[in-house]
């Protein structure tokens, strides 16, 4: 079932000036409840802007967007309330922390919901245990935090507002391999508890080939590419030409091909490719 | 809307007065500001107004950008006029009603004084901001304030202070719309709600913004550190600031300006205050 859908945006930064640029074209994009959606893309081919445009930060020069079949801009004095519907976590979040304690800081967006001090409290609990946020991190200054920490108590504060949606800009960006591994299980547990979507912006290949359901491949303000990972990374030839690739695995396992081994599907993940050399190697007992 | 501060706002540009030197402008500007207070007449504020509208045609900056420059200070220059017109007295009573009484000379001053003061921002923002870099800016005020290192005024780190403040202004203002849009997201209103909702409103912009900035400094001290900045004390600079051919119009345009004024406040002296 489509959740969030685009038809026909368009956006054109300072229309009308010298300086006028097209972000988007023409974008037409469904999004599945439940599922975790990845797009790819370069620096500048209009991610940012389209993920602005799912819970109405920026509003289309043309098109429609559709959250659960009804237009958001229909009543532009009620957008806030599609935001809390589409929790949306901006690139390096970490900087958007203001607040006193922890806690405080990931009640502000259900505290902007209206919601009473208990259900807060519920929720604050809730979205810090998806975030990875300890317990004892609550009570403290959101700025004695580490880096990584702070990030996941930023991912709480949108989580707290529990969005059908959660939409998250490079949400593992500049964190080492263990920080990016919580965020991704913290957020592949969110979607499967709460039944929510998931869209993720990522330049990384291995992460979208483990957690994502679907991809999306942006280039130059249009889709250029969409469907499941087999379908996106099955033409690996049409993403090298936008100069983007495929994981570093899938590679390894086609050049194995290549050589004569006889590996039947393409392998996108670590994991799969460990399993299949495994048993082709007449292995699985240690 | 927090793009649209004009704030050294520099426009490309290849005219006489973006030629011309940082330090000959800059004392360009002070003898304008200084002669368009002498200016008495209806005469001579008439040049000064034909000397800053040619001086907009030289530079090349579009007259648009002109007025955006001016559009912020219209409440203050329609307030001061007002005040003028209601304070001023003096021998020909226009008009009088109860406690008011509104005077020939009081109206001419609040018109002089608006133009005046509208000639003074323009002015300004043709002679420097529009027409000079501000890094150009600040070498030509650390030139011009050199003697005072004689009397030990750290001139050099007061220039290296402006040029720094002034390169992150823009960086500045990108950042709050950051927070701004993020804050957003998690349901922040700017716009509704009595003043003590509205200033209560920007703590969360504030805070991250302040935290940043502080952080930014460090890096920044730490970043010139590692490029062994110790101050102004024996550093040479890349672009050694020259008189050209272009200071020597400059001065004979302020030439003209001075002894226009003048003249006009003697031989035409109509509607002097």
């Amino acid at each position: 079932m489509t959740i969030l859908e685009l038809s026909d945006v368009c956006y054109t930064y300072d229309k009308g000036t010298p300086m006028a640029h097209e972000a988007l074209v023409n974008i037409n994009l469904k999004i599945e409840k439940g599922l975790m959606t990845g797009i790819i893309g370069h620096t500048g081919c209009g991610k940012s802007t389209m993920l602005r445009m799912f819970n109405g930060l920026l509003k289309p020069d043309s098109g429609k967007i559709l959250l659960d079949g009804k237009d958001i801009w229909e009543n532009p004095k009620e957008i806030s309330k599609v935001r809390f519907r589409v929790g949306l976590v901006m690139q390096y979040p970490e900087y958007q922390l203001f607040d006193e304690t922890v806690r405080s800081d990931i009640a502000y967006g259900p505290r902007n919901m209206g919601l009473d001090e208990d259900e807060i409290a519920r929720r604050v609990e809730e979205a810090a245990s998806f975030a990875g946020v300890s317990r004892d991190m609550l009570d403290r200054s959101p700025f004695e935090l580490s880096g990584g920490q702070k990030r996941r108590v930023a991912i709480a504060g949108i989580m707290a507002m529990k969005p059908e949606v959660l939409v998250l800009d490079e949400p593992a960006a500049g964190l080492d391999p263990k920080g990016r591994e919580d965020i991704f299980t913290g957020l592949d547990r969110y979607r499967r508890e709460s039944g929510a979507s998931v869209i993720i912006v990522s330049h990384s290949m291995e992460d979208m080939a483990r957690y994502c359901d679907r991809l999306v491949v942006m280039n130059d303000g249009e889709i250029y590419l969409e469907g499941t990972q087999r379908e996106v990374f099955g033409d690996a030839e049409k993403l090298m030409q936008i100069g983007l690739g495929v994981p570093e695995v899938t590679k390894l396992i086609s050049l194995l091909r290549e050589g004569g081994m006889p590996i039947p599907q393409e392998i996108y993940t670590v994991d799969d490719a460990k399993a299949v050399l495994i048993s082709m190697l007449g292995g699985g007992r240690k | 809307m927090i793009k649209d501060v004009t704030l050294g706002q520099y426009f490309v540009g290849n005219s006489l007065l973006h030629r011309a030197d940082p330090r000959a402008k800059l004392l360009f500007a002070v003898l304008y500001i200084v002669v368009l207070f002498f200016a008495k007449s209806a005469a001579s504020f008439a040049f000064a107004l034909a000397f800053t509208v040619a001086m907009i045609i030289i530079s090349g900056v579009p007259f648009k950008s002109v007025i955006r420059a001016v559009k912020p200070l219209a409440f203050i220059i329609l307030f001061t006029a007002v005040l003028n017109v209601f304070w001023t007295t003096g021998e020909k009573l226009l008009f009088e009603w109860k406690f008011i009484h509104i005077y020939e000379e009081g109206v001419i001053f609040a018109l002089y004084m608006a133009v005046r003061i509208i000639l003074l921002v323009v002015g300004m923002s043709v002679a420097l901001t529009y027409t000079t870099t501000p890094i150009a800016l600040t070498d030509g005020i650390e030139e011009l304030l050199n003697p005072l290192k004689k009397l030990k005024v750290p001139v050099h780190d007061f220039a290296m202070m402006m040029t720094i403040a002034m390169r992150f202004i823009p960086t500045l203002i990108e950042e709050t719309d950051k927070i701004m849009d993020a804050q957003k997201a998690r349901g922040a209103d700017f716009e509704s709600g009595g003043l003590v909702k509205k200033a209560k409103a920007l703590i969360p912009i504030l805070i991250p913004l302040f935290v940043s900035s502080f952080k930014r400094a460090d890096d920044l001290a730490i970043a010139m550190e590692c490029r062994c900045y110790r101050g102004g004390e024996g550093r040479t600079k890349l672009k050694q600031l020259r008189y050209g051919k272009c200071d020597v119009v400059l001065l004979m345009l302020a030439a003209v300006f001075v002894s226009g004024i003048i003249l006009c406040n003697i031989y035409l002296p109509y509607f002097s205050i």
